[in-house]
């Protein structure tokens, strides 16, 4: 202390202490005041207002002090004080800026004027401010300004201070917390600027005394502790320019201010859309952390400085009369992009590192001390790669490796078949389908893309964009997908590995799985693949209301990832769901004290309708088509029949046959008796059972197909199988133990057949999947059905008849193909087939249809293939009733071109002469040289326009039910399909999506909600 | 508790099994389609009469002619029919064709759907012949037609001929075959919709001989009959018969014939295990010493082969002749007769017909014709339809039609059979592996 009275040198320096509800701080500040070694000339203080006893302690403390306003700020309350203190004495004058929040070493200030002893062009000198509460924690050493706005302080996120930053450097600003300022320089730049209130006076500060050819630095051997109680929200910021008091706004106004105030003109437009587009970035990553008032505050604060452009004006006009150097000498102080760019990644690894690695905190033991000699008890543990191969999970995924190595030898490569149609090679080409308002799809169709598609496209991400790569990437790895699924689930039952890895792997080779696997059935293998995720779920449902909205939107979002694949799933999940609601009304009359009953349904429906929303608007569709809930994706394939669907098998071609009998049925009805909570889980699976055997006596015509095909109840059954494995795990965790401690009785034996009947069953149908099950419909495709040469003119529209095998028959089929094969997707989309063409085929195979050409032909039907087999009585019957003629007889089948027009777009002069028009692919306009009608050759829609001159042309119908358009003068046309309303769809649904990811994602919080410890 | 609940789940497994079972749609794997496919009705030729009975005036029609698709109705059960052959709609009811030349010569053919294959046993290509065939195009694109010949110099060259969409065209049997006396000319479309039809007409100077429409037969077989055989007799003998033989294969055949009448049923002298040679037209005079006006002829071989009979007959003091070409076995079927009353000669060992006579003025005449080897029935008079209703098996049976004109007969065989197709569906697996 003896030290601190020492004044050896020529400066004075006066300290204003600016309090502001301070007293949390204040008693330490002003002991750290006291304490300097190098002593204050004098101190002043100036409380803005305070309401709490921060008065009480200056006076306590016989500090002299004023009392202004308490929407003075920080530079008002500056201001205030010069008048209160004696008039400049010399050039040595110095004022140092004290916090009410802000404690200075004991040498800070002494170190501070030692750094500006030899520096006299110096006149803003600033401390290294460190946490208040964590006094290792950096928060400052010198101050800057980004380009797009942000504090820069160039440090890392919670950077310790090693001495890593230290040193007396050249910097543009330093905070005003512990600023010591050349009082002569301070008043010839006119103090702080009256409109930054709090908050970037200091960058300001120091940005206006460097172009007025003074030095800013930071002597970082003086230190101050900084609680940065505004910035922080520890109190209030009730300062006039404070719009809502709220201090992100203040602060984000505050630094447009100062760049655009100080900036050189002619970077200010560049300047201003930077500051626009980082405040848009900025409020969009707040409303993803769930801060709706932060990223207000982002827009506001742009907006409330663009709507007063008269402050921007004059404050440039002011800084033009003290500038002396031009702008740019604060260039080297701006930090450049990629800098920003380089610490924000920095920042987000270190945030995303934290969270899944954290960091761990040491366990200091009592007996660490004398620990030295007990390490050499400790048995070391000995791993070799025996030890690692003969655990269960490796084991299982090696024999399920084997398994598919040799079950999918026809499947490596580009995959289609059974339920699963050709995939397009580009996630783009899965984007556009998706996208499309229109599907040329047979005679083409508006209806809604499924989802699903836009979840192939997003994950062939992954694929580098190779769609097709996805698929049978897919379809090769789902067995082992399954069965780590199932993994995951049942692990929560039993920690019995051998046990675990069994009913994982039998879940992988069950029936269902099979069978979905080798018809290509999309929806069932992502059922299989998710529905144990969701199923782990269900215990903490039981007590729903507690639930964080975060695990409700978690969940639904997986529900709704299945839902895009399978609205049967969806289906399954509503009766589940509506079954909890139920019950808990129940309770609810019972007792209504008893649960929250709001809260529970609340939660419920959010389940119930997010996975809709999110499918939105297939999922809306589906409403109206309601045959939909029990159909899955892809080309409609006959599924087994009710006989198959009691022993949990879906049969349909590429199943494992029925007499092949898997225990699941067995294991449910055992389970069902059970007194454990395998009694839930048999209960649900019975029913699912139950419901899939009778849906499985359904026909229903959809996706492509006319006829009425059997309903494939692959997801029931997965849920069914799902409950069965999980029952069965229960059952038999502990089993063996009990059995061995009890007499023989039933149990020993339902045990036995229980563990006989999996593993006759694994063993042949593994066995039965790498042999004749290898041989399935989902198959390595490289070739096309229609020729290529009919794919050369886009959209051309060829109708191809072939026998298909259905069941032991033969079935003669068509379809209007458009210059490829089907696509995925593309059965989802399909139209009903037009009666009119239904008609002209039927009289075109009996033979009676002297017109089919005709109507074909208006159709705008180019093409007659028929694939080969052919049957010769129908090719006859083709060559003779006219108006086919024959192009090409090859390997693949007869093609037949169908005379007439044959155009997509036909227009007809008053004088009923056709003429096709050809529809340019570049958006150019279709020209007609007489009034006439437009016939286009696709199902009627209401979004088919054509315009003329900015006119929408009179639409009706044709005698086929075709659109045509009526053009009662000649010119150019621009036939469009409207596809606004799907693009609005798609936005609804991407704001869904979004919202619900947003939910997702951890929330961000408030900084008054973060501890100050963490803080500072 | 247990008991209870392992009831219930007995239960609940039993309704959802039984009631998914009798639920359960059967779904078909094709649906089929029955339709009568259109009959075409030869062209009249220049110098001749034709008319066309039909079922109904409203069978839709339209002219096989270029630019003609619109169908209207004939307006008339017996319609006359010029030098356009005519499209009938198909349906269930037989219409025939009445061809006659002023006292020269008539006959009758059924009008017929398109076939695939015809063989037309009968005609001459000599000096006497003025016979022709004739192709009918009714579809809508060129049609190219195979015609195939044999006489009696064996297997002779082929030819090919194309017709044009909606038409037709004749081809002399004498540039087909010159001088050859006796033909047999198969007819196999190689594409498009074509009705065939020969007539057989003769001329000796200016005088007439005769003519007849020769009816086709689908292909050739072992087991057959000739019904319905006119037999007149002058001075109580029979005139003449000709059983012309056509062996196609490349064996020859061993053929007995059976001559079923009214007088007894017995195998003409020399025709018992008869060889035919090879592709070599063989006629064979038959002059059976029968007094019964009508008799028909059972044929067996050991190879398949195709026959009919050539017939002469005098009829207003002229000659004319006629052709009987084998008939399948005779099924339920209908036949439009308006203006014909037509004499049907049934041939079975045990005879059982039922008949419904549908007259102009609405009324039904039912008649059940019974008897064994050989019944006749003729069409009462104002008849416009006559309905087979029932048909005991193994009977066959033509129609005999006079006139001033001459004597024409038609196999009792439907023109258009009802065509069972599978109707095809949409299925968009058609464009999927």
């Amino acid at each position: 202390m003896a030290e601190s009275a020492k004044r050896n040198d020529a400066h004075h320096v006066t300290a204003i202490l600016v309090v502001h509800d301070g007293a949390t701080w204040l008693p330490e500040v002003v002991a750290s005041l006291a304490s300097q070694t190098r002593a204050i000339d004098s101190t002043f203080a100036i409380d803005t207002g305070s309401v709490d006893s921060s008065t009480k302690l200056l006076s306590n403390s016989r500090i002299p002090f004023v009392s202004i306003s308490r929407e003075a700020g920080f530079g008002d309350a500056i201001n205030s004080a010069l008048e209160n203190i004696p008039e400049i004495q010399s050039a040595n004058d110095w004022l140092w800026f004290i916090h009410d929040d802000c404690a200075p070493s004991r040498d800070a200030l002494a170190q501070l004027l030692r750094a500006i002893e030899d520096r006299p062009h110096v006149a803003i000198v600033g401390p290294k401010l460190r946490g208040w509460y964590d006094r290792t924690h950096l928060l400052e050493a010198g101050v800057s300004i980004a380009g797009n706005g942000a504090r820069w302080t160039g440090l890392e996120l919670r950077e310790f201070d090693q001495g890593q930053r230290d040193g007396i450097k050249d910097v543009l600003g330093v905070s005003t917390a512990g600023m010591l300022v050349k009082r002569e320089v301070f008043e010839e730049l006119g103090g702080f600027d009256s409109n930054l209130s709090l908050f970037r006076d200091d960058v300001d500060l120091g940005w206006r005394a460097r172009v007025a050819g003074h030095s800013v630095i930071v002597a970082t051997d003086a230190v101050a502790y900084h609680a940065e109680a505004s910035a922080s929200e520890r109190r209030a910021v009730d300062v006039t320019h404070a719009f809502l008091h709220r201090p992100l706004l203040l602060d984000r106004r505050n630094a447009s201010y100062v760049l655009l105030a100080n900036s050189s003109a002619w970077i200010l437009p560049w300047l201003s859309l930077r500051l626009l587009v980082s405040a848009g970035v900025r409020s969009l990553g707040f409303l993803i952390a769930k801060l709706p008032g932060y990223a207000a505050d982002e827009i506001l604060a742009v907006g409330l400085l663009l709507i007063h452009p008269g402050l921007l004006l004059n404050a440039r006009k002011a800084r033009r009369s003290q500038r002396l150097l031009s702008s740019r000498v604060v260039a080297n102080f701006i930090p450049p992009r990629w800098k920003q760019f380089r610490l924000s990644v920095n920042r987000s690894f270190e945030t995303i590192r934290e969270r899944f690695f954290p960091t761990p905190t040491p366990i200091e033991s009592i007996l660490d001390p004398l620990s030295e000699d007990e390490d050499l008890l400790t048995p070391v543990p000995a791993r070799n790669w025996k030890s690692l191969i003969v655990r269960p999970e490796v084991l299982g995924t090696i024999f399920l490796l084997i398994l598919t190595l040799l079950w999918s030898r026809h499947r490596y490569g580009p995959i289609s078949g059974g339920a699963l149609s050709t995939t397009p090679s580009g996630a783009m080409d899965l984007w556009r389908i998706y996208a499309d308002s229109w599907h040329g799809v047979g005679m083409g169709s508006a209806f809604a893309t499924p989802t699903w598609i836009a979840v192939l496209a997003l994950g062939s991400t992954f694929t580098f964009g190779n769609a097709t790569a996805l698929v049978a990437i897919l379809f090769w790895i789902s067995p082992i997908l399954i069965m780590w699924s199932m993994h995951m689930l049942v692990r929560t039952f039993t920690a019995r590995r051998w046990l675990l890895m069994g009913a994982s792997v039998s879940y992988a080779l069950s029936p269902v799985a099979i069978a979905a696997i080798n018809q290509g059935r999309l929806g069932t293998i992502a059922t299989l693949m998710c529905a144990p995720l969701i199923v782990k779920a269900l215990p903490r449902l039981r007590a729903i209301e507690v639930q964080s909205w975060k695990f409700i939107f978690g969940l639904s979002l997986i529900v709704g990832a299945v839902t895009s694949f399978s609205l049967p799933f969806y289906l399954a999940s509503s009766i589940f769901l509506l079954a909890g609601i139920a019950k808990d009304y129940m309770h609810f009359r019972q007792n209504p004290e008893g649960i929250l009953f709001k809260e529970r349904l609340s939660r419920w429906l959010l389940l119930l309708a997010t996975p809709f929303a999110l499918c939105l608007p297939w999922s809306l569709e589906a409403l109206t088509h309601p045959t939909r809930f029990l159909i899955e994706p892809g080309i409609s394939v006959a599924g087994g029949l009710a006989n198959e669907a009691i022993l949990a098998n879906p049969g349909g071609i590429g199943s494992i046959p029925w007499w092949f009998v898997s225990p699941v049925l067995l294991v449910i009805l055992v389970a069902i008796f059970s007194s454990t909570q395998a009694r839930f889980y048999a209960s649900w699976g019975f029913s699912f059972l139950l419901a899939a055997t009778f849906v499985s006596s359904l026909a229903i015509s959809a996706h492509g197909n006319a006829s009425n095909t059997h309903v494939w109840v692959g997801t029931w059954l997965a849920i069914t199988t799902l409950c069965a494995v999980v029952s069965g795990v229960v059952i038999l965790d502990g089993l063996r133990e009990r059995l061995a401690n009890s007499n023989i009785h039933y149990r020993h034996i339902l045990a036995g057949l229980g563990v006989v009947s999996v593993l006759a069953y694994s063993l042949t149908a593994s066995m039965w999947i790498t042999t004749t099950g290898a041989n399935s419909p989902l198959q390595v495709n490289r070739t096309s059905v229609l020729p290529p040469f009919l794919g050369i003119s886009p959209g051309t529209k060829t109708l191809v008849i072939r026998n298909l095998s259905v069941g032991a028959t033969d079935q003669l089929t068509f379809f209007v193909a458009r210059e490829n094969d089907a696509f995925l997707g593309d059965p989802d989309v399909a139209p009903k087939s037009s009666p009119a063409i239904d008609k002209a085929i039927r009289d075109l195979v009996d033979g009676s249809g002297l017109t089919s050409s005709k109507v074909l032909s208006a159709h705008g039907i180019k093409f007659l293939f028929m694939k080969n087999p052919v049957d010769d009585q129908l090719v006859r019957s083709v060559d003779g009733i006219g108006g086919f003629m024959r192009n090409s007889s090859t390997d693949a089948g007869i093609v037949w071109r169908v005379t007439g027009v044959g155009e997509r777009l036909v227009f007809t002069d008053e004088n009923s002469k056709s003429t096709p028009m050809l529809i340019p692919d570049d958006g150019a306009p279709v020209v007609t040289r007489s009034p006439g009608t437009l016939t286009l050759a696709e199902n009627y829609d209401s979004s088919w326009q054509v315009i003329q001159n900015g006119a929408r042309l009179v639409r009706t119908k044709n005698e086929y039910g075709l659109p045509q358009f009526l053009a009662p003068t000649p010119g150019e046309f621009f036939l469009i399909h409207d596809g606004t309303v799907r693009r609005g769809w798609l936005s609804l649904q991407f704001i869904v999506l979004l919202s619900v990811l947003v939910m997702i994602l951890p929330a961000g919080r408030r900084k008054r909600e973060i501890s100050v410890e963490e803080l500072t | 508790m247990r008991v209870r609940l392992m009831a219930l789940v007995a239960v609940l497994i039993s309704i959802t099994l039984v009631s998914a079972n009798l639920l359960e749609k059967k779904v078909s794997a094709n649906k089929f389609s029955q339709t009568f496919p259109a009959v075409v009705c030869p062209p009249t030729g220049a110098g001749l009469n034709g008319q066309v009975s039909t079922g109904s005036r409203n069978t839709p029609s339209r002219k096989i002619v270029r630019n003609s698709s619109v169908f209207v109705p004939v307006k008339s059960s017996r319609f006359i029919i010029g030098a356009d052959p005519v499209l009938l709609e198909g349906s269930a009811i037989t219409s025939i064709t009445w061809q006659s030349s002023a006292s020269r010569w008539a006959g009758a053919t059924v009008c017929k759907s398109p076939q695939g294959d015809e063989w037309f046993v009968g005609g001459s290509g000599d000096v006497t012949s003025k016979g022709r065939v004739l192709l009918v195009n009714s579809g809508l694109s060129n049609a190219i037609v195979d015609v195939a010949l044999w006489s009696e110099n064996g297997a002779l060259a082929g030819k090919v001929f194309t017709v044009k969409p909606n038409s037709y065209t004749q081809v002399r049997l004498d540039s087909l075959a010159v001088a050859q006396s006796d033909l047999v000319v198969r007819v196999t479309p190689r594409s498009g919709r074509v009705s065939a039809y020969m007539i057989d007409e003769r001329t000796k100077g200016l005088r007439s001989l005769g003519g007849d429409f020769v009816n086709s037969i689908n292909t050739p077989r072992t087991d057959f009959v000739i019904s319905g055989i006119p037999n007149q007799t002058i001075n109580s003998k029979s005139v003449g018969h000709i059983l012309r033989i056509l062996s196609p294969g490349s064996a020859k055949a061993t053929v007995s014939v059976d001559l079923i009448s009214n007088d007894g049923s017995f195998i003409p002298v020399g025709f018992d295990s008869r060889e035919i040679a090879r592709e070599i037209v063989t006629d064979l005079t038959l002059s059976p010493n029968i007094k019964t006006n009508v008799f028909s002829l059972h044929i067996h071989s050991d190879r398949p082969i195709l026959a009919s009979v050539y017939s002469e007959i005098m009829v207003s003091g002229h000659k004319d002749f006629l052709w009987n070409t084998a008939t399948t076995q005779l099924t339920p079927m209908s036949l439009a007769v308006s203006g014909l009353e037509p004499t049907i000669v049934f041939t079975g060992d045990q005879i059982r017909v039922g008949i419904e006579s549908h007259l102009n003025n609405g009324r039904v005449k039912v008649t059940t014709v019974k008897g064994s080897d050989i019944a006749s029935w003729k069409a009462p008079t104002g008849t416009r339809s006559i309905k087979i209703t029932s048909v005991s098996s193994g009977v066959f049976g033509s129609g005999l039609v006079t006139s001033v004109n001459g004597i024409g007969t038609f196999p009792l065989m439907p023109g258009s059979l009802l065509s069972r197709v599978a109707i095809p569906s949409s299925n968009i697996s058609v464009i999927n592996r």
